[in-house]
């Protein structure tokens, strides 16, 4: 099974999706889990390794994030619709960026994102889970592979 | 040919084929060159910081300073003087890593995303762009034909071209797969 | 040449940022299709004439891969232009696609003057 992903390598994958296209700062690890009232999606994978990956981002800084990849400029034009979507889509690209870095030889087939309603663990994937600070908000992003 | 320079927190216009915009000492703020091929309208900001919040007045006083104040500006003043907003070519310089006042590094990448947000929002296409790296840029527009021209700290002067991306590095397109 | 374009991706907002690219990007374009699968692309595809298609590799029902053999076994839509739009960056998947007959490539995230540019290259054309 794979080693857990170093902080810096979850890091790099967050802030290549968040710089590029959501133009959103990924600033330093802090203490923490899922943000209260997050936006959480799920992206089982498969392939070369079986698992989980998840993400979850407050709301404020989710409906920034949209309003950034869509290119609408005032943020209360964006629907709830819209931002589960968005966050859904930039949860594939972290994954596929994530997963990217972690090895050339990990083939990878990313299932279709889903929306969960936050439940009571107190982060997304147990001890690989990591939170980061996004100024205006958090992003927690956690992986998971199966016991091979 | 007649230069006329643009301070940090400055920006300047010009309808005159015999001068040159000019700005220096690009180090972690953005210059944004906007120019009109057929209005001959052009126009060079230079800003220092991405948002004009943390400003006392909002930019008000100085709105040239902040990214959200001065590319919107840029452009809006480019109208009045006849440029059209579906043929300005524009181009980005500078947002260079510098260790600023606090000791971040985090200002120069700062102000590329927030110029390039404003920019992919205001429905505007970049050209081409130089940013990123750790070392100041001086850039000059040249009105005559609207040619925009870089220099990097003691290094040879070029020609921005169509794709000038510089040392950022991304690689986040898969350019030239093109087998065949 | 105004294009016709089909874009095919299970993300209805990234469908809108590609759309949105292509637009801004001065390209003339006749029509916009946008397909949430293979399945659908290839529906449309059966159905309707279109110059260029952008699709993920990543969706339900019929991924960018099996719609790229179909493609390939279509005699009318072999010689489609594609262009790849995928999350995807091994070596091992962008030579596929490209085996496949994939004429572009570009992964996500993207700067939307990346996409523009792969799809100049693609199409021959340089943007308005």
């Amino acid at each position: 099974m794979p080693e857990p992903p170093a902080c810096e390598t979850l890091a790099d994958a967050l802030r290549e999706v968040f710089e590029t296209m959501l133009f959103t700062c990924v600033y330093a690890e802090i203490p923490g889990g899922k943000p209260p009232g997050s936006i959480e999606a799920r992206l089982p994978f498969g392939g070369g390794r079986n698992g989980e990956f998840r993400l979850a981002i407050s709301p404020e800084a989710a409906r920034s994030i949209a309003a950034g990849f869509l290119g609408e400029e005032d943020e209360n034009q964006i629907g709830e619709a819209q931002i589960g979507d968005v966050v859904c889509e930039v949860t594939n690209m972290v994954c596929g960026s994530l997963l990217s870095r972690m090895g050339t030889d990990l083939a990878f087939d990313l299932q279709p994102p889903r929306l969960t309603w936050q439940d009571a663990e107190d982060g997304p994937c147990g001890c690989t889970a990591r939170t980061f600070d996004l100024g205006n908000g958090s992003v927690t992003v956690g992986i998971q592979f199966e016991q091979s | 040919m007649r230069s006329v320079t643009v301070g940090i927190s400055d920006c300047q216009f010009s309808r005159d084929p015999e001068e040159v915009l000019v700005t220096y000492a690009l180090g972690s703020c953005i210059a944004v060159a906007i120019y009109d091929p057929v209005a001959r309208v052009g126009g060079l900001l230079h800003f220092m910081l991405p948002d004009s919040s943390i400003d006392s007045d909002g930019g008000r006083q100085r709105p040239f300073m902040f990214a959200d104040t001065g590319v919107p500006m840029l452009f809006r003043r480019s109208y009045e003087l006849g440029a059209d907003k579906r043929r300005l070519i524009v181009r980005l310089a500078g947002g260079a890593q510098m260790m600023d006042e606090r000791g971040v590094f985090d200002i120069g990448r700062r102000n590329q995303m927030a110029a390039r947000k404003i920019l992919w929002q205001a429905g505007v296409m970049i050209e081409s762009e130089a940013v990123g790296g750790n070392l100041s840029r001086t850039v000059r527009l040249e009105m005559a034909e609207g040619a925009v021209w870089l220099r990097g700290a003691g290094g040879a002067e070029e020609r921005m071209g169509k794709n000038a991306r510089s040392s950022r590095g991304n690689g986040y397109g898969v350019p030239s797969v093109d087998r065949g | 040449m105004a294009f016709r374009v089909l874009i095919a991706d299970d993300s209805p907002a990234m469908r809108l940022v590609i759309r949105r690219v292509i637009q801004l990007s001065g390209f003339a374009v006749d029509s916009f299709v946008e397909a949430a699968d293979g399945e659908q692309a290839l529906c449309v595809l059966r159905r309707q004439a279109v110059d260029v298609v952008l699709t993920d590799i990543n969706m339900p029902n019929m991924n960018g891969e099996q719609l790229m053999i179909a493609l390939q076994t279509d005699g009318k839509l072999k010689t489609l232009p594609v262009v790849v739009v995928s999350t995807d960056a091994t070596r091992h998947r962008i030579d596929r696609m490209l085996d496949l007959g994939a004429r572009g490539y570009i992964t996500k995230p993207f700067q939307p003057e990346a996409l523009r540019e792969e799809l100049e290259r693609v199409l021959g054309v340089t943007h308005a």
